[in-house]
C-alpha cells in the first residue's frame, strides 16, 4: 500500500451518503425484472380460488396445447424424492405435517395455493393457458379464526413465564384485562418477488437471480429438495426492491420455477404481479390477545399475563414459530415483571400463510401491552408516561435476565438506561406543549389526543457472519459479506466500517455481496443484523488486515473473519405521537410524530433515520390503511391496490428522529445495536392510545379506518 | 396481470369510429384515457373482442364558452379542464370536482367523456355535471342525440349510451348570477375513490335565500343521485347552519350506499350527510 | 364471496300455473343473464352457459342448473346453479329460492339467493361483486316474472315433480325461440 491513501477520518458514525443510490437514482441498477437471457421463457402459476378444498380433478391438457405454451407442470410432475419446504429457523417436533410442498397435491390450504405451473414464450400467452386449466374443488369448511379454530388446527403451543402469575393476580389490588386484535397485513415491498433460473447444459449448474435475504440458506434448501451436491447450484442477488422480513423467505415459487428450468431445458423468468404477491407473499400481524395487568395501588406492576392466538394462515412455512415465540419473548417490553405468563398458540387457519414482518411478534407485542398499560393508567388515575416511569428497569439491572426465552434461549438485555430514553425523548418531542396543545379547544368537529409506546428491540439474531477483505497492489479493497442488501445501504455501512479500521478512503471500498460464488457463506440480512454482525466481521478482517500492513507485509493481502454472538442485542425506543380524529369522517391526522432510538452505536446515522422514516411509514400504514380482509369463504377481498391502501407520500407523516448512543452493547466490537426494526414496532401502540386519548374510548383492535373511528367517536362498536 | 388478447383499432376521424361503433357494437369498447379500461383489462375482467383507441381524434378536445353554455369535447383530458381559465371562471365546481380526480398521473390522460362513460358511481365529474344538470351530445352512424343528466346513468358502469354510440361533447348550461357551488368529498387516501361526496349549486337573491338548489350525492348510489326533496325544501330558505343541517338530512334519507370493507352503508350515509351540510355550508359561503 | 340477495314481485297468473311454471327448469333457467342451455344433462341437470355483464366487466360461466328441495305444500322452490369460468380458476354457484304466495287472484313470488362467487371479481372488496350480483339477480326476478306471466301462452305445462332430463330437440327448439322472444336485447 502507498502512501497516497486519504488521511483516516472518523467513518464509523459519520453520516455518509449512500453508495448504492446512484445505480437506483440513474435507473442502470438491475433488478430481476431486467434479466434477459437468450430462449428466455416465462411461468405463470395456476392458483386456488378457494380458500380449502380437496382436489378433485386437474386437466392440464387443454393449457399444454395452447399457443406459445412450452410445458406445463403439478405436484405429479415433481420428483418422487421431493420433500416439503422445511423450516429453517425456530422448529421444533411436530411441524413436519403442516409443511407445504411446492406444489398442492391433494388438498388447497388458503385462495392462492398454487395448483400448476404454465411457462410459455411470454408472460400473456403463459397467462391465457393458465386460464384453460381445468381443476375440480370439492369445497371443504374453511378456518378463518385463530381464536375460535377447532383443536386439529392448533400446530403448536407454549408457555414462556416466570415467577407465580396465578398467585399475583389472587392478591393483586388492581387487575386490567382486555381482549385485543392486531388485523392480519403484510410487507408489501415495493418490487414484488422475482426469478430467473437458468440451467448450464455444460457445466450442469443451476443459477438462480433474485435471491434475497438469506442466499446460503436458500441455495442449502434448494439443493436438499433437488437432491443435488450445493456446489450444482449457485444463487444471485441482484438490486432489491425492499424485503421486510416476508421476501427472501423460501417459497413454493422458489423450487418450482428453477424446477421448470431443468426439466424444460430453458431459462425461466417468474415476475410475480402485484396480486400475486398479496395473495401468496406471507402475511403477518394478525394477533388475538387475551392479555391482564396486575398492579398494586402505587401503580407498580406485579404481574403479567397473556394468551395469545398468531393466525398463521394455510402452512407453516420456513421461518415455523418465530412469530409467536417473539410475542412471547419480548412482550414484558422494558418494565419490571416479578411474575410474567404468556401461553402462546399458532393456529392454522386457511389464508395465506403468515410470516415474517419488519418487527415480527413485536409490532402486536407492544400493541397488546402499551395500550393495556394506557387502560391501566385510566383505572388509576395516573398519568401515562408517569406509570411507565415508575416501572421501568433501571440501569443497574443490567444484564437484565428477562425469564424469557427465544427457542429455548433465554433472553438477557444487554444494556440500556431506559429512563433517561424516556426523559429525552419526552423533551425532544415537547410533550409538556403537546400537553397543553391537546389541551386546547380543536376546531369544530376535531379530537386531539397524544399517546405514547415504549418498546425494546432485538438484533443480531442468527449467531455468525461472515467476511473477507482484499487489499490489492493499488490499494483498492473489497469486502465480501456474508450478510444481504434489501436495501437497507448495508453496502455503505460495511464500506464505512472498513474505510476507517483499514485507514483507507471511503471511495476506494467496494462491497460485495448476495452471490453464492464469490461469497462462501452467510446467513442474509433479516431481524437487523447484517451491519451488527457483518460489520462485526469485517471489523475483525479489516483490522487483522491492518496489522499485517503495519507489519510491513505487501499487497494483495486477504484476511478472512468470522464473527459469532450467541446473544442478541437489544436496542430500546419510544414512540410519541399527537393526533387529531375527524369525528364525522373517522379521519385520523397525525400533528406530530416522534421516535427516540437507543441504538448503542449508530454506523451512520443517515441510513438509522432512513430506516427509522421508513419503519415508521410502515407502522402507520399498518395501523390505519393497510388491511387484509377475508370474506366468510375465505377470499381475500383486498387483493389489489384499489383495496389494500398503503401509505402514499400524501399519507406518511414528518418523522422527528432522536438517536441515542447512551447504551452501546458489549456484544460486538463496533457496540452497534441492529436499527432496522424500531420505526415500525412501536407505531400501532402508540397510534392506538393517542385515538383513545382523543376520544376517550377504548381501543381494542387495529386497523384504526376511519369507519371504526367515526364508530368509536359515535359510542357505538 | 396481462389482458387477454383483443383487436386493435384507432380511428382517424370519428366517422371512421362510428363506422366500427356500428359493425362491432357490444363487443366492443371505446379506449380513451385507459385510466378505468386498462385496469379492467389487466385484471381480464373485461374482454371486449375489440379495442377502439379514439385518441386520434383531435377534433373531439377542446372547451369553448358558447351562447349561454360550455361545450367540452368528450376528449379533453382532465388536466385540461383543471388547467382551464374559462371553465375556472364559468364553472368553478367543475374546477373545483376535477381536482379530486385520482392524482396528477391520471389526470393527465384521463378524460372527461370516458370518466362519464364509464359511470363509476364514486366518480366525481358525473356527479358535478349532474348538479350542473349537464346534458351529453351522443353520436352513432345513425345520427346524433342529447341525453339529459338524469337519464345518463342507469345504474353502477352503465350508462343509457348504446353500443353503437360515442360520446362527442358534454355541454353544460351557465349557472345563472348569484349562484355559488362547492364540492366536498372524503377519500381514504389523497386520491382515492370517494367514500362519500356532495356537489352543491345554489342560486341565491341579493337577500341571501335560496332560488333554486341542486345537490347531487357522489358514492351514495349505483349512479350519481340528485337530492331533489331536498332541494325542494331548501329553496325559498337562507343557508345557514340549521337548514344546511335539515337538508343534509333529507338528502339522504333514503339513501342506502352498498358497504363494502371501507366502509358499511351506515358509515356512509353518515358521511354522505355531513358532507352534504358542508357542501351547502361552503357554497353558501362564497361570493 | 357469499351473498344473499332478495326479489320480490306479483304474477298476474293464479298460483297453480304459476308453481308449474316455477319447476319448469328451462324457463326458469333461461333467464339467468345471458344463459344459453344445451341438451345432455344427466339427473335432470341442464347445462349451459351464463353470461353476468355490469358495463365493462364481463364473466362467462358454464355449467349445470337443476331443481333441488322442491316442497310442494310450501309452494317453495330451489334452483341450484352451479359454474366454473369458461376462461378463469373462478367458479359461481347460486341456489335461487323461489317462494309463491297468493295474493288475490295473483300471486307474489319471492326470491332469495345465496350467491358464492371465486375467483377475480370476487378479489375486490369495492363492492364490485355486490352490484353485479344485485343487477343479475334484479334482471333475473324480471325476466322470471314476465316468464311466469305469460304462463297462459305456455304449451304442455311441465309435470309437477318430474325431475327427469326433459331436453331433446323440440323442447331445445321451443326454449330457444323463447329465449330469443325474451332476449331480443342484449343483457
Amino acid at each position: 500500500m502507498t502512501a497516497a491513501v486519504a488521511p483516516a477520518r472518523r467513518l464509523i458514525g459519520a453520516r455518509v451518503a449512500r453508495k448504492e443510490d446512484l445505480p437506483l437514482l440513474t435507473g442502470t441498477a438491475r433488478f430481476v425484472g431486467d434479466v434477459e437471457r437468450a430462449g428466455m421463457v416465462h411461468a405463470v402459476f395456476v392458483r386456488s380460488p378457494v380458500a380449502h378444498a380437496r382436489i378433485a380433478a386437474l386437466d392440464v391438457e387443454p393449457a399444454r396445447s395452447a399457443p406459445g405454451v412450452v410445458g406445463v407442470l403439478t405436484a405429479a410432475d415433481l420428483p418422487d424424492t421431493l420433500s416439503p419446504i422445511p423450516i429453517r429457523m425456530f422448529s421444533r417436533p411436530g411441524l413436519e405435517r403442516f409443511l407445504q410442498w411446492p406444489l398442492a397435491r391433494d388438498t388447497v390450504r388458503y385462495s392462492g395455493d398454487p395448483v400448476a405451473v404454465v411457462v410459455a414464450a411470454d408472460r400473456y400467452a403463459a397467462e391465457d393457458a393458465a386460464e384453460l386449466v381445468a381443476v375440480d374443488y370439492e369445497p371443504l369448511e374453511p378456518v378463518l379464526r385463530a381464536d375460535a379454530a377447532p383443536p386439529d388446527a392448533q400446530a403448536a403451543a407454549f408457555v414462556v413465564e416466570h415467577g407465580d402469575v396465578d398467585a399475583a393476580f389472587a392478591e393483586a389490588p388492581v387487575v386490567v384485562e382486555r381482549r385485543l386484535h392486531v388485523h392480519r397485513h403484510a410487507a408489501v415491498p415495493l418490487e414484488a418477488r422475482g426469478l430467473v433460473a437458468e440451467l448450464d447444459a455444460e457445466t450442469g449448474v443451476l443459477t438462480v437471480l433474485g435471491a434475497a435475504k438469506i442466499p446460503h440458506v436458500n441455495r442449502r434448501i434448494l439443493a436438499a429438495l433437488l437432491g443435488w451436491p450445493e456446489d450444482r447450484v449457485r444463487l444471485v442477488e441482484l438490486h432489491v426492491g425492499g424485503g421486510f422480513g416476508a421476501r427472501g423467505e423460501f417459497y413454493p415459487e422458489d423450487f418450482v420455477v428453477p424446477f421448470c428450468a431443468i426439466r424444460l431445458g430453458r431459462p425461466v423468468s417468474w415476475i410475480e404481479d402485484r396480486e400475486e404477491n398479496l395473495r401468496a407473499c406471507n402475511h403477518s400481524r394478525e394477533q388475538v390477545h387475551e392479555i391482564a395487568l396486575a398492579l398494586d395501588a402505587d401503580g407498580r406492576f406485579l404481574a403479567l399475563r397473556d394468551r395469545f392466538f398468531n393466525d398463521a394462515g394455510g402452512y407453516v412455512r420456513t421461518h415455523g414459530l418465530v412469530v409467536p415465540g417473539m410475542t412471547a419473548a419480548l412482550l414484558p417490553g422494558p418494565y419490571r415483571w416479578p411474575a410474567y405468563r404468556c401461553e402462546a398458540h399458532h393456529v392454522l387457519t386457511n389464508k395465506t400463510p403468515a410470516g415474517t414482518y419488519r418487527a415480527p411478534g413485536r409490532y402486536e407485542a407492544n400493541f397488546a401491552r402499551e395500550r393495556l398499560i394506557d387502560v391501566a393508567a385510566a383505572e388509576l388515575a395516573l398519568d401515562p408516561v408517569e406509570l411507565r416511569r415508575r416501572n421501568l428497569l433501571r440501569p443497574r439491572d443490567f444484564p437484565y435476565p428477562t425469564g424469557t426465552n427465544t427457542d429455548g434461549h433465554p433472553v438477557v438485555y444487554d444494556t440500556g438506561d431506559y429512563p433517561l430514553l424516556l426523559d429525552k425523548a419526552l423533551e425532544r418531542f415537547a410533550w409538556d406543549d403537546l400537553r397543553r396543545w391537546r389541551a386546547a379547544p380543536a376546531a369544530a368537529g376535531l379530537r386531539r389526543g397524544i399517546g405514547l409506546a415504549l418498546f425494546v428491540e432485538k438484533s443480531g439474531i442468527a449467531k455468525w457472519e461472515y467476511a473477507r477483505v482484499e487489499v490489492d497492489s493499488r490499494g483498492e479493497v473489497d469486502v465480501f459479506t456474508g450478510g444481504a442488501s434489501v436495501g437497507q445501504g448495508l453496502e455503505t455501512a460495511l464500506a464505512q466500517i472498513c474505510a476507517e479500521t483499514l485507514d483507507v478512503a471511503f471511495e476506494r471500498v467496494t462491497v460485495r455481496h448476495g452471490d453464492t460464488d464469490t461469497v462462501p457463506d452467510g446467513m442474509g440480512a433479516f431481524g437487523s443484523r447484517a451491519a451488527t454482525l457483518g460489520g462485526s466481521a469485517v471489523l475483525l478482517a479489516a483490522d487483522a488486515l491492518r496489522k499485517r500492513l503495519d507489519a510491513g507485509e505487501e499487497a494483495p493481502l486477504a484476511e478472512e473473519a468470522r464473527f459469532e454472538s450467541e446473544d442478541m442485542t437489544f436496542p430500546y425506543g419510544v414512540h410519541v405521537v399527537a393526533v387529531e380524529v375527524e369525528e364525522e369522517t373517522g379521519q385520523v391526522a397525525i400533528h406530530r410524530y416522534g421516535v427516540a432510538y437507543d441504538i448503542g452505536r449508530a454506523i451512520n446515522p443517515l441510513l438509522v433515520e432512513g430506516q427509522i422514516v421508513g419503519g415508521v411509514a410502515q407502522g402507520v400504514g399498518g395501523a390505519l390503511l393497510e388491511e387484509l380482509v377475508y370474506d366468510d369463504a375465505g377470499q381475500l377481498v383486498s387483493a389489489s391496490f384499489m383495496d389494500y391502501l398503503l401509505p402514499t407520500a400524501a399519507e406518511a407523516p414528518p418523522v422527528e428522529v432522536l438517536i441515542t448512543e447512551d447504551a452501546p452493547t458489549p456484544r460486538n466490537p463496533l457496540g452497534a445495536k441492529g436499527a432496522g426494526e424500531g420505526g415500525a414496532a412501536a407505531a400501532g401502540a402508540a397510534l392506538a392510545n393517542a385515538v383513545a386519548d382523543a376520544l376517550g374510548v377504548d381501543v381494542d383492535r387495529l386497523p384504526l379506518s376511519p369507519a371504526r373511528v367515526a364508530a368509536l367517536a359515535r359510542g357505538t362498536r | 396481470m396481462k389482458p387477454p388478447p383483443f383487436e386493435y383499432d384507432d380511428p382517424a376521424t370519428i366517422d371512421e369510429a362510428l363506422g366500427l361503433l356500428a359493425e362491432h357494437g357490444d363487443e366492443a369498447k371505446v379506449l380513451a384515457g385507459g385510466q378505468s379500461l386498462v385496469p379492467l383489462l389487466n385484471f381480464r375482467l373485461a374482454r371486449p373482442e375489440r379495442v377502439v383507441d379514439v385518441n386520434r381524434l383531435d377534433a373531439l378536445s377542446y372547451i369553448r364558452a358558447d351562447d349561454g353554455v360550455v361545450r367540452i369535447g368528450a376528449l379533453t383530458r382532465h388536466a385540461a379542464l383543471e388547467r382551464s381559465s374559462e371553465v375556472a371562471a364559468r364553472l368553478p365546481l367543475l374546477a373545483n370536482a376535477v381536482a379530486f380526480v385520482g392524482h396528477v398521473q391520471i389526470r393527465n390522460r384521463g378524460t372527461v367523456g370516458g370518466s362519464v362513460a364509464h359511470a363509476d358511481p364514486a366518480a366525481e365529474l358525473p356527479v358535478a355535471l349532474a348538479a350542473l344538470e349537464g346534458r351529453y351530445h351522443v353520436r352513432s352512424q345513425a345520427g346524433r342525440r342529447v341525453i339529459a343528466s338524469d337519464e345518463m346513468f342507469v345504474t353502477h358502469l352503465t350508462t343509457s349510451l348504446e353500443p353503437d354510440e360515442l360520446l362527442v361533447e358534454i355541454e353544460v348550461p351557465l349557472p345563472p348570477p348569484g349562484t355559488r357551488a362547492a364540492f366536498v368529498e372524503f377519500a381514504r387516501r389523497h386520491g382515492d375513490f370517494a367514500l362519500g361526496g356532495a356537489a352543491v349549486v345554489l342560486t341565491l337573491d341579493d337577500a341571501g335565500t335560496c332560488t333554486r338548489a341542486r345537490i347531487a350525492l357522489l358514492a351514495a348510489a349505483p349512479t350519481p343521485l340528485r337530492a331533489y326533496g331536498a332541494e325542494t325544501w331548501l329553496t325559498g330558505m337562507r343557508v345557514d347552519e340549521r337548514a344546511a343541517v335539515e337538508a343534509a338530512s333529507r338528502a339522504v334519507a333514503d339513501v342506502h350506499p352498498t358497504g363494502d370493507i371501507h366502509g358499511g352503508t351506515e358509515y356512509r350515509r353518515a358521511l354522505v350527510e355531513s358532507l352534504v351540510r358542508r357542501a351547502l355550508l361552503q357554497a353558501a359561503e362564497r361570493r | 364471496m357469499a351473498l344473499t340477495l332478495e326479489n320480490e314481485f306479483v304474477v298476474a297468473a293464479g298460483i297453480e300455473p304459476t308453481w308449474r311454471l316455477l319447476l319448469d327448469l328451462e324457463r326458469v333457467s333461461g333467464c339467468l343473464p345471458g344463459a344459453t342451455v344445451e341438451p345432455g344433462g344427466e339427473d335432470g341437470q341442464l347445462l349451459g352457459t351464463m353470461r353476468v355483464k355490469l358495463g365493462p366487466i364481463a364473466m362467462t360461466y358454464k355449467g349445470t342448473a337443476r331443481l333441488d328441495a322442491v316442497d310442494e305444500a310450501a309452494r317453495t322452490a330451489v334452483v341450484a346453479v352451479e359454474g366454473k369460468e369458461t376462461k378463469g380458476q373462478g367458479s359461481a354457484s347460486a341456489r335461487i329460492r323461489s317462494t309463491l304466495a297468493p295474493e288475490g287472484e295473483a300471486t307474489r313470488v319471492r326470491v332469495e339467493t345465496e350467491l358464492n362467487v371465486t375467483g377475480r371479481p370476487a378479489q375486490f372488496g369495492r363492492g364490485i361483486m355486490q352490484d353485479v350480483a344485485a343487477k343479475m339477480l334484479a334482471d333475473f326476478a324480471d325476466c322470471l316474472s314476465r316468464t311466469l306471466a305469460d304462463a297462459p301462452e305456455a304449451e304442455a305445462p311441465a309435470p309437477a315433480l318430474d325431475l327427469a332430463p326433459a331436453v331433446g330437440g323440440v323442447v331445445a327448439d321451443r326454449l330457444r325461440q323463447l329465449l330469443r322472444r325474451l332476449f331480443g336485447r342484449r343483457t
